[in-house]
């Protein structure tokens, strides 16, 4: 049976969406395209695993010619992915149609824990900690998935600029609840994650802290 | 028959709205849910209101309709999450009939997606997932079951009355779009086979995610190895999960690989592996409302004659 105009243009509305979300969606780079990033330790792993695995497969290359290549083939891409999605721009922007799925793309297996303490009665008490049962100051918040979104990103060296901002505010609101309190400390803890086997003999954790960022809370009163 | 006629008149078909309807009840309940908890939690007045507000928010104002209201004001913040609220719960309730019902979606999706731009770096991929299924379900129009709308037209909650498949096969495409373009990038030495398979371990282990300490896990890492290569297969296959949909979809249709998948009941097969994925990650890590939003669609994937065998209990 013969279709009359309307399906027909339907169908080309519903390929031009499919082709949007599929150009979209298509894998991409795009959290790798800083390499200032490719020096945090998990990165670093990832690099080294697939060099060794290319080496396996008889291309053998140092560390730099791997990383250069790499990046120039990235960039590559990424300069016709961004040619190819473009004219999808305003579509995506209107109607939330954005892809990004990439999710879990591997294992942070250097993770930082936030960790926030308060400068008082002359010495310094935890107030905030990562998945700590004691210091739960704003736990409500702060555990909350978007806070942990937000702080996730804090903690790579790109947001140290973001990262002051909330700090500052972390400091405002303390400088509230914390009356007798002179300062505020807001701290990373980056640490190995465990193996199997570490876990199972109770080894410790083993890291250190680091984007230290101290807030004068008598100077936010 | 062309292949462009034989696509545009698979696009042509008309199916009864039971599967949809319960995609538009999820998918607005999702909302209700999202937007409830960051009022709860107080995240409302911390991540999406700026210093001068008592918040932090960050990474501004890429919205249009930002854009088109001027920029940030906590009173038209406030305006944007009554609209949102609102138009979930009448989304959810079914209001509307071919405009209102576009309309009600439309505002859901616009305000959602404004509130959700407030603080990009306070954000997750559920907001996209959710973005994305509120475009799909402004594209269906009323469901014609399952609705007020159905109910002020029939008497009934429900009725046979038919709406369009495709919005419903686009939800099934974008299910599938996610989970394949998200396991097409686990490239992780930790995720692929001939690596030790250790992502869902470690990914257990990130105090970012975590809802408890998972140290437990340890005993049963081999158990861990096997579901990250579960994992890892059923979200780079997604693509198989759509041909096993529209070999479902028209029991006729001929082909060995069609005919495999319907003995295999592969669709149902990657479903149940889907609610189980996801019932896990919901009871071990805090990622927000991405298994609910996730699990949303999934009605999507049963076709409107199985839910009339269902609720009479006559399942194959």
């Amino acid at each position: 049976m013969a279709l009359s105009a309307w399906p027909h243009a339907r169908a080309a509305l519903i390929t031009a969406h499919l082709i949007a979300i599929g150009v979209c969606a298509f894998p991409a780079p795009v959290g790798g395209m800083n390499r200032s990033s490719w020096h945090d330790p998990t990165v670093r792993a990832e690099l080294d695993a697939w060099r060794a695995r290319l080496g396996m497969v008889g291309v053998h290359q140092t560390p730099k010619q791997f990383e250069d290549e790499l990046w120039g083939a990235m960039t590559s891409f990424m300069a016709v992915r961004g040619a190819i999605v473009s004219p999808f721009n305003r579509y995506y922007e209107l109607t939330g149609t954005w892809q990004s799925w990439r999710m879990f793309v591997a294992p942070q297996r250097y993770p930082a824990r936030l960790s926030v303490d308060v400068f008082e009665d002359g010495e310094w008490s935890p107030l905030f900690e990562e998945r700590s049962d004691t210091a739960t100051w704003n736990r409500a918040i702060f555990d909350h998935d978007r806070l942990r979104a937000a702080i996730f990103r804090y903690s790579w060296p790109k947001f140290g600029r973001e990262w002051r901002v909330f700090a500052q505010w972390m400091g405002e609101r303390a400088a509230v609840d914390r009356p007798r309190a002179d300062k505020l400390r807001a701290r990373f803890f980056r640490y190995r994650t465990l193996s199997p086997t570490e876990a199972a003999a109770g080894v410790e954790f083993d890291g250190k802290f680091e984007h230290e960022v101290e807030i004068d809370l008598t100077a936010l009163r | 028959m062309s292949r462009w006629s034989r696509w545009a008149a698979f696009l042509d078909v008309r199916e009864v709205g039971t599967s949809i309807a319960l995609v538009r009840v999820l998918v607005a309940t999702c909302v209700l849910r999202t937007l409830g908890s960051v009022w709860w939690s107080g995240v409302y007045g911390a991540a999406w209101a700026d210093h001068a507000n008592g918040g932090w928010r960050q990474h501004l104002d890429s919205d249009p309709l930002w854009r088109l209201l001027g920029g940030f004001d906590p009173a038209t913040r406030d305006g944007l999450a009554i609209a949102a609220v609102v138009s979930a719960a009448l989304l959810a309730l079914g209001v509307g009939g071919e405009i209102v019902a576009r309309l009600i979606a439309l505002v859901c999706l616009q305000s959602f997606m404004a509130l959700g731009d407030l603080n990009g770096h306070a954000a997750g991929s559920y907001d996209s997932l959710i973005t994305n299924s509120l475009w799909l379900l402004v594209l269906a129009g009323p469901s014609r079951t399952l609705s007020v709308e159905c109910r002020t037209s029939t008497g009934a909650w429900t009725s046979e009355r038919t709406v369009m498949r495709w919005p419903r096969f686009l939800i099934v495409v974008q299910a599938v779009v996610m989970y394949g373009t998200t396991g097409w990038q686990k490239l992780s030495d930790h995720w692929v086979p001939g690596g030790d398979l250790g992502a869902l371990w470690y990914i257990e282990q990130q105090p970012t995610w975590q809802l408890h300490d998972m140290r437990w896990l340890a005993p049963l890492y081999p158990l861990t190895q096997a579901a990250t290569l579960l994992t890892w297969l059923w979200e780079v296959t997604a693509p198989v999960w759509l041909m096993a949909w529209l070999a479902e979809a028209d029991p006729t249709s001929v082909g060995w690989f069609a005919r495999w998948l319907r003995r295999l009941r592969a669709r149902d097969v990657y479903l149940v592996l889907g609610v189980v994925f996801h019932s896990l990650v919901a009871v071990t890590m805090q990622i927000g409302p991405f298994s609910w939003a996730s699990m949303a669609l999934y009605p999507a994937f049963i076709h409107p004659q199985e839910w009339a065998r269902i609720t009479s209990g006559r399942v194959r």
